[in-house]
């Protein structure tokens, strides 16, 4: 697509599943340091949406109610006019009835969605690719992947990622992604 | 009906929360991440499946989030 003038990004919203501290310490662990790294490094914009995720017998733990959570997101958030371009990063197809609402409803808005240029052969999830006239489709190839990778070890419970973080936010981020 | 009624009460609860100015002159963007797709689907689209299992992480860093966005084209 043509980048158009006058593009403000205005907030970068996250949704995802994290592990509780009971069944999996390390990687919750790792998580949080994560988010508190995003949050810490743009306070304004950037908002996390985290939900525990779920066990089960025999099988990986799931996560339950990101996509719908993200979905009535996108919903409200047109319907109160809070953005014109709505980037979506997400192969989900559950969310294609709600990119199609929005595209729709609102001729003036666009959904631009994100999703992987898959290596030859490969059997991953298609990209989101609405033949709605507002929806424009990018497609990530490694190379931009590497261009733009976060290398960084949040494993390394020593490391501090809420510097410059206002107190009582970190305490709130931490509080909300425990239970 | 219920679900648009509904998303109307999140998003009274959310947009309160929000950075997000009112204007007509910008387009207005916002990026919505689905972290765990993303991951899964970068470690099954570029092949990375056995390795480390830091590769395939979405950079959401936002001082690196906005250069991405602009490198990307998208905002």
């Amino acid at each position: 697509m043509v980048r158009e003038p006058g593009r403000v990004l205005t907030q970068v919203r996250v949704y995802t599943g994290i592990h509780t501290p009971h069944r999996n310490a390390k990687q919750h662990g790792q998580m949080q340091r994560r988010m508190i790294a995003w949050v810490a490094e743009s306070p304004e914009t950037v908002e996390i949406f985290p939900r525990s995720l779920r066990y089960g017998i025999g099988r990986p733990p799931q996560e339950k109610g990101v996509d719908v959570e993200l979905a009535i997101d996108l919903v409200a958030l047109a319907l109160d006019n809070k953005f014109d371009i709505a980037v979506l990063a997400s192969a989900d197809t559950d969310l294609v009835p709600a990119v199609k609402f929005v595209t729709d409803r609102f001729a003036d808005k666009t959904v631009v969605t994100l999703a992987y240029e898959p290596i030859e052969g490969c059997t991953c999830p298609a990209a989101l690719d609405l033949p709605s006239g507002n929806v424009d489709r990018r497609a990530v190839t490694q190379r931009d992947f590497n261009r733009i990778a976060d290398k960084r070890n949040f494993y390394e419970s020593a490391s501090d990622v809420s510097a410059g973080l206002d107190p009582a936010r970190v305490e709130r981020i931490r509080r909300r992604y425990d239970h | 009906m219920i679900c648009i009624a509904y998303a109307n009460q999140i998003s009274a609860s959310k947009a309160s929360d929000m950075n997000v100015p009112d204007s007509s002159t910008t387009r207005r963007t916002i990026l919505f991440v689905d972290y765990q797709n993303m991951y899964r689907s970068a470690r099954e689209a570029f092949g990375w499946e056995s390795e480390g299992g830091h590769f395939g992480n979405f950079p959401v860093r936002t001082a690196s989030g906005a250069r991405w966005c602009a490198s990307l084209d998208v905002c």
